[in-house]
């Protein structure tokens, strides 16, 4: 027999019927097609989303990358990697910030306020407007001032404030306003172990704990394919999977967000108390939630320092209370530890000096949303004893006791009454239920005189409340987040709070109501209004990823840097690749990778490097001639993409581009006079001839001297057909064959890469309609082509035809990020934690490899425009890290 | 040559630079969505055993990947990101919603995914397989839906569970023989 680890799954017979059962299930193509479109009007840019310039830089040296760059300009936020783009050699040292030509000096920048205005500011700094608005490069009528901006301040008469030391981050300027510390030197490792599922017995000791002498019930398990318990007497509720890992609410379904009334030592006081009566005895330290008042972290001290988790959270108790200082939720997170040893750390200092040097890897970067949450909450109450009926999603509790009933809830209500056949009704399904609210041994209950499936469906709808006439309707705005949704759906909603707010301006003002919704009609249950928007939450992180841990006692040498590429001012201004030798390179071996001549590789002492003598650690600079561009362009054929930009004042910008099939130049800005008529060839070929520039950031532009539209004709066509996968050159592609017999091959939208076989949207040849542009003389793989826009099956569900609408003459919408200015980060302390990915959603194999708590200095602070940042640096030294970067986490 | 020369390797060379695309570029979010849809539709099936379920967290997956697309940083497959997305989806339906899955309530409805003649056959066996995998050991579910269902690599499966490569075959073949030694699960084996 062999041993199993030299089997291969493939040749089990089970593993193949799998593989067969699963190649038999096929989304259905209405649903496809349905959620696609979905996908498109949910991808809108949204205007809290900006760039910072190491978003841009990440493409500047990238010539293969840069198609569509400016829509990732309106897009991309600051969560995205930070490219590594060293200042050059020496970027060791601070460097100082430039500062921003202005007439006269200058004081700290000033960050834009809601309610601030070019006259208010002025006023404030007693400077005069005209000198702000020339400072600051405004427009004249200040119609670009956008909160968030960072705005220099000029000092009259010329005095020059004190500069500010800075550092070249990711092209950003860092400052350092918290010390180093220099201890500890050690730190200890440890390893999260699996913690011991509760029982019946474990989860009603716990619930005892929490003051709860309930019934036990089965409820689903936090972590796949297991079942925890939940403990409840009625109102309060406590979800356990182990003594670890739980979840209590004092008042389950009853949204509460305190008003932020506490003070830090009212909070301190509440929280020792709870600690001391509720039997946690580890040590602990406080630390307020981001955005919502009243939610505090209380987090696990490990020999002193904070254990912690990714995406700047930290593990332990995150705890809410009332503005009475009363706990309203725990949620439980506490890892399990095993010390393993003792190790070697770097200092704070080095750390530092890995972020400022833009190290490859072992750090981690996340960033969150600043500011408090402000939110109102209205929940749909009613009084006890008058006759009601309510809706929402039935739920089983099975009873984890011997003899004991299930717990049915319904909109987490606990039901009682007439609920005989409730119990064949599958779980979470939509009920309406008349009866009426009573309490029972200090129970509220709804007892229940009569039910039904609802007719009714459950919706959480984005929209702004409205008054016509007699009439209060609900306006959808979640398709449309400019003010005049003249076309929004609308819903007639009633029984309103005497306090609800009505005209909300989406997305600054955000309003959401849950409810059921049935005929145009919505019978609310929770409103929700976010007087100042909702910003972005959490931010994934940035970096290569951390080192996996090497405690074998063996070092292994860590991967020399990928080369990366000189930053274009400030630092010292390198003009090359660095890069540094690794086993096995050769001159031509590098010299082969870059594309660069022998003789361009350049040594420490700025001459051609010695060949014989390559060392291991050794640093080259490579000589990088910059990409030889044709100063103009002739003719330059492309796909024209036209982009409409809603401005600050409520004006409109259309700008316009050029996606090629040149690979040096795949994305180019038009610029010119009389632009206005291209404007109806969009996504239609043009050419065009003119200069080619390209600016700081990599983005190129042509100034169109004129331009021709080379099949004026042109039109998009809906083609009725059916799609298969060939090999078409060597790549799976699709082609697609026409109703009378014509087969094209598939190209994307930007009619340049061909479709692949997954994009298929069926795969049975069934009949499709494709929104398509045929250009006449483009052929690929000696194939006519048709660049695809979009595609829907040629029948619905119940085989009716579908009407496939035309979408390529949409314009792109998006919020103008012209006048956006990077923010600045400022480290505003700088500790020692210890830190692991989050246990919660990853169960921890006994018999899989450790899971290691270690050691990460952690450097936290704001941007300039509020948001908070955490760059986490793995402490551990090098000797004790292994070259394997650790696996990271999607977003979820 | 590119900034990164490593990064890659198993990508589709062009996911990486469409996922870019896809930041701001509807039309390349779709592609996307277009190539993957069928894999996250068959991993939430074989999780879900149910359309209605599968069709809704596909929609979610997709969803949080859109707002999510600006973090694909191209160091991992990008089906190895998404499906990672799909795990983290199906772990919070499965905590937040329901206890063990209505394998019987499933039968209510129909799953017009499959072909009518194969329909009856094919929704049984795949009820019978998602509810045999509940009955092994989760990661090893996991290994084998990502491998089969999710249409994974065993490399891209690795990286979702921070495995080795070779230690997701193994659980791939210790959840297989758990399948055959713990569980009533039969499949008809067409060669």
């Amino acid at each position: 027999m062999k041993p199993i680890e030299n089997m291969l799954p493939e040749n089990d017979a089970l593993y193949e019927a799998l593989q067969t059962l699963a190649g038999d299930i096929t989304p259905e193509p209405q649903f496809k097609y349905k959620l696609e479109d979905d996908l498109k009007s949910a991808h809108k840019p949204r205007a809290s989303f900006q760039i910072s310039r190491r978003d841009v830089f990440q493409f500047a040296g990238l010539t293969v990358a840069l198609a569509l760059l400016a829509f990732v300009l309106s897009w991309a936020i600051r969560s995205l990697v930070p490219p590594r783009i060293p200042a050059g050699p020496g970027t060791a040292t601070p460097t100082l910030v430039m500062p921003s030509p202005t007439p006269v000096g200058q004081a700290a920048p000033y960050v834009v306020q809601r309610g601030d205005t070019c006259a208010k500011i002025a006023a404030d700094f007693n400077i005069s407007m005209d000198d702000l608005i020339a400072a600051n490069g405004l427009a004249s009528n200040c119609a670009n001032l956008q909160i968030g901006m960072e705005l220099v301040i000029p000092i009259q008469g010329g005095i020059v404030a004190p500069q500010v030391e800075g550092y070249d981050y990711n092209s950003l300027t860092l400052y350092l306003k918290a010390d180093l510390p220099s201890l500890p030197l050690e730190a200890n490792v440890y390893t999260a172990q699996p913690d011991q599922h509760a029982t019946v017995e474990s989860a009603r000791a716990l619930a005892l704990r929490f003051g709860i002498d309930g019934q036990v019930y089965s409820a689903p398990g936090e972590l796949p394919g297991t079942t925890d318990y939940m403990v409840t007497a009625g109102g309060p509720r406590l979800y356990v999977r182990s003594d670890n890992y739980f979840s209590y609410y004092r008042d389950y379904g009853r949204n509460f967000i305190g008003g932020g009334v506490l003070t830090d030592e009212q909070a301190a006081a509440a929280i020792a108390d709870f600690m001391g009566s509720h039997g946690f005895d580890f040590a602990y330290s406080i630390e307020p939630a981001p955005q919502v008042y009243g939610e505090y972290y209380i987090v696990p001290l490990l020999d002193g320092q904070a254990l912690r988790y990714d995406y700047n959270l930290p593990a332990g108790l995150d705890i809410t209370l009332d503005n009475d200082a009363q706990v309203m939720s725990v949620n439980g997170s506490l890892p399990n530890t095993q010390a393993i040893g003792t190790y070697g750390i770097r200092s704070a200092e080095e750390a530092f000096q890995k972020i400022i040097g833009n190290a490859e890897a072992g750090i981690q970067e996340s960033m969150r949303s600043g500011g408090m949450l402000n939110v109102q909450i209205w929940q749909r109450e009613y009084p006890d004893g008058a006759e009601v009926t309510i809706y929402g999603q039935v739920r089983f509790f099975p009873s984890a006791e011997v003899g004991g009933m299930p717990l049915v809830t319904l909109d987490d209500r606990v039901v009682t009454g007439n609920i005989t056949g409730l119990e064949a009704a599958q779980e979470g399904a939509d009920i309406e239920a008349s009866g009426h609210f009573s309490m029972r041994d200090g129970i509220r209950i709804f007892e229940v005189d009569a039910w039904q499936y609802s007719p009714a469906e459950f919706m959480s709808i984005t929209g702004t409340l409205h008054q016509e006439g007699s009439e209060t309707y609900l306006l959808d705005t979640s398709t449309n987040e400019y003010p005049n949704a003249a076309n929004a759906v609308k819903y007639l909603i009633a029984d309103l709070p005497a306090d609800a707010p009505f005209d909300t301006y989406p997305p600054a003002q955000l309003l959401t109501v849950d409810g059921m919704v049935k005929d145009d009609k919505i019978d609310w249950t929770m409103i929700q209004y976010f007087p100042d928007g909702m910003a972005g939450g959490g931010g994934g992180g940035g970096g290569s990823g951390l080192y996996q841990l090497n405690l074998s006692g063996t070092p292994m040498p860590l991967p020399t840097p990928v080369p990366t590429i000189p930053s274009t001012g400030g630092g010292g201004g390198g003009s090359g690749y660095m890069y540094t030798i690794v086993a096995g390179d050769t001159c031509q071996s590098i010299a082969t990778t870059f594309n660069v001549p022998v003789e361009d590789l350049i040594g420490a002492d700025g001459l051609p490097v010695d060949c014989a003598a390559l060392q291991v650690d050794q640093t080259l600079t490579i000589q990088l001639a910059p990409p030889t561009l044709p100063q103009t362009v002739a003719g330059l054929r492309g796909i024209l993409m036209v982009n409409l930009y809603y401005q600050a004042d409520g004006s409109q910008r259309t700008e316009y581009a050029l996606i090629s099939a040149d690979p040096d130049y795949p994305y180019a800005l038009l610029e010119g006079e009389g632009l206005d008529a291209l404007y109806d060839y969009r996504n239609r070929p043009v050419e065009v001839w003119g200069a080619l520039t390209a600016n700081a950031y990599g983005i190129y532009t042509v100034q169109v001297e004129r331009f021709e539209i080379p099949f004026p004709g042109l039109d998009f066509q809906i083609l009725k057909g059916s799609e298969q996968t060939a090999e078409v050159d060597g790549q799976m592609t699709l082609l697609f064959t026409t109703e009378d017999g014509q087969t094209f091959l598939e190209l994307n939208s930007d009619c340049v890469i061909p479709t692949v076989p997954e994009s298929a949207l069926t795969t049975d040849q069934s009949a499709i309609l494709v929104e398509t542009l045929a250009i006449p003389d483009l052929t690929w793989g000696g194939y006519p082509t048709v660049c695809v826009h979009s595609k829907a099956p040629a029948f619905d569900a119940s085989g009716q035809p579908v009407e496939l609408l035309m979408s390529a003459g949409e314009v792109y919408e998006m919020n103008d990020p012209a006048t956006y200015v990077p923010p600045t980060m400022t480290i505003e302390k700088v500790e020692l934690v210890y830190y692991v990915n989050d246990p919660r959603f990853t169960p921890i194999d006994p018999n899989g490899p450790p899971v290691y708590i270690q050691p990460m200095w952690r450097f936290y602070g704001h941007y300039s425009n509020g948001d908070e940042f955490e760059i986490l640096v793995q402490a551990l030294q090098d000797v004790y890290l292994s070259p394997e970067i650790q696996p990271i986490e999607p977003p979820g | 040559m590119s900034l990164t020369m490593t990064a890659h390797t198993e990508s589709p060379p062009d996911e990486a630079r469409l996922a870019r695309q896809a930041i701001g570029n509807a039309e390349a979010f779709a592609e996307l969505y277009r190539r993957h849809v069928t894999r996250v539709y068959r991993y939430h099936m074989a999780h879900t055993g149910n359309t209605k379920d599968a069709e809704d967290l596909t929609s979610q997956t997709f969803m949080a990947a859109l707002e999510g697309i600006r973090s694909y940083r191209g160091e991992a497959p990008f089906a190895a990101w998404l499906m990672g997305i799909a795990s983290r989806k199906r772990a919070l339906f499965f905590r937040g919603m329901r206890p063990e899955v209505q394998i019987e309530a499933a039968d209510q409805i129909p799953s017009p995914g499959l072909l009518p003649d194969q329909e009856a056959g094919q929704r049984l066996q795949l009820e019978s397989v998602s509810r045999a995998l509940k009955q092994i050991s989760p990661e090893r579910a996991e290994a084998i839906i990502l491998t089969t269902f999710g249409g994974l690599k065993y490399a891209e499966a690795a990286r979702l569970l921070r495995k080795s490569e070779a230690a997701v075959k193994m659980l791939v073949l210790r959840g297989l023989q758990d399948l055959r030694e713990r569980t009533s699960l039969s499949l008809e084996v067409e060669r």
